[in-house]
């Protein structure tokens, strides 16, 4: 005997089941959709009497459609039992380049080094900031670090017989420190981008064992939890 | 929380071996191999999910499946161990049972000799 709904119920559950296994070859789709039927028809003929309520029931032990699926695809997707490690990549051109240009031409550095996932963020912040501009701060900054200390404009007015009435120029100790502030923003300008460059250079060898051992570690749960139920 | 998560994933680790065991002695249909995990209590959580995972025995090539006549309507597609899964299915017999011998004395004489 046949519930009412029954037919329109399973109809449903199998054709949300067939829209979830869309991303499955069609052979196999057709195949895995065969079975549930035969499963739902099996145990439907197992009920003496039939209710809506129990064909409910067998399709709720059976699950989400989407749960179905997920156990199919998960292991489409990983292919067998072995999880997919992401290969490594073994080329470092693109932290290379990034390393170089930000010595060179820094716009273009700091972009390659924050699309590179060799480097924690950390890391990136550091290779942006220490110094920015890298040697193309210096061409920039220079000149007006330059302008702005060492040649500052300073007039004297004396009177007729040479005392300094008054004076934009800086004393000789004012003028010295300033100097010194100019020769150590120097000092670290030129040094600075090198210890940079050098930090990020030793991070991308650093990272380079943790993250694979890492990625491995992270493989593994993922064959069990590409397992088939909940 | 993470009691959960360990015990579902032994549950998933071992599910597939449980499923390879039912086949040992005679091939058995889906419905039927859903049927028995189903009774006991707590391996089949969604029992729609048990076809991906024999797809995947047989892709494996540790079951195979075949069409048999039923007495009772359609015919049905039953599953069999193949000598690789026969294989398989000692290998863990062996590794469960030493790891099973293991955890239990540790946890029965913590780790006392």
């Amino acid at each position: 005997m046949t519930a009412p709904r029954a037919d329109e119920i399973v109809a449903g559950y199998l054709a949300r089941l067939a829209a979830a296994l869309a991303p499955v070859p069609a052979a196999r789709r057709l195949e895995l959709l065969d079975e549930l039927r035969e499963h739902i028809a099996e145990a439907r003929q197992a009920l003496s009497v039939e209710t809506d309520a129990d064909v409910l029931n067998i399709l709720d032990r059976l699950g989400d459609p989407a749960d179905v699926a997920a156990a199919e695809i998960g292991r489409a997707e990983i292919g067998g039992a072995e999880a997919p490690v992401p290969a490594r990549r073994t080329s470092r051109g693109l932290e290379i380049a990034a390393i170089v240009l930000l010595l060179l031409f820094w716009p273009v550095g700091v972009v390659l080094l924050w699309m590179s996932d060799t480097w924690t963020t950390r890391d990136k912040w550091i290779g942006t900031l220490v110094p920015p501009g890298g040697y193309l701060g210096i061409l920039v900054l220079g000149p007006l670090l330059a302008a702005g200390t060492l040649t500052t404009a300073c007039e004297t007015v004396t009177d007729d017989v040479g005392h300094v009435i008054s004076s934009t120029c800086p004393s000789a100790g004012a003028q010295t420190g300033i100097d010194v502030v100019f020769g150590l923003v120097l000092i670290m300008y030129l040094i600075g981008p090198i210890l940079g460059a050098a930090y990020l250079a030793i991070r991308v060898r650093r990272n380079r064992i943790p993250d694979s051992s890492a990625t491995r570690d992270g493989g593994t749960p993922a064959t069990v939890a590409a397992g088939q139920t909940r | 929380m993470a009691l959960d998560t360990l015990v579902t994933q032994m549950r998933k680790g071992a599910l597939e071996y449980c499923v390879l065991a039912l086949l040992k002695d005679q091939a058995r249909y889906g419905f039927e191999i859903v049927q028995r995990l189903s009774q006991i209590d707590g391996m089949l959580t969604s029992e729609g999910t048990m076809y991906p995972l024999l797809g995947r025995l047989r892709r494996d090539g540790l079951v195979q499946s075949a069409w048999q006549e039923s007495s009772a309507g359609p015919p049905r597609r039953y599953y069999k161990l193949t000598t690789g899964g026969q294989r398989a299915l000692r290998g863990f017999k062996d590794e469960w049972t030493t790891f099973r011998a293991a955890v239990d004395m540790i946890l029965e004489t913590g780790g006392a000799k």
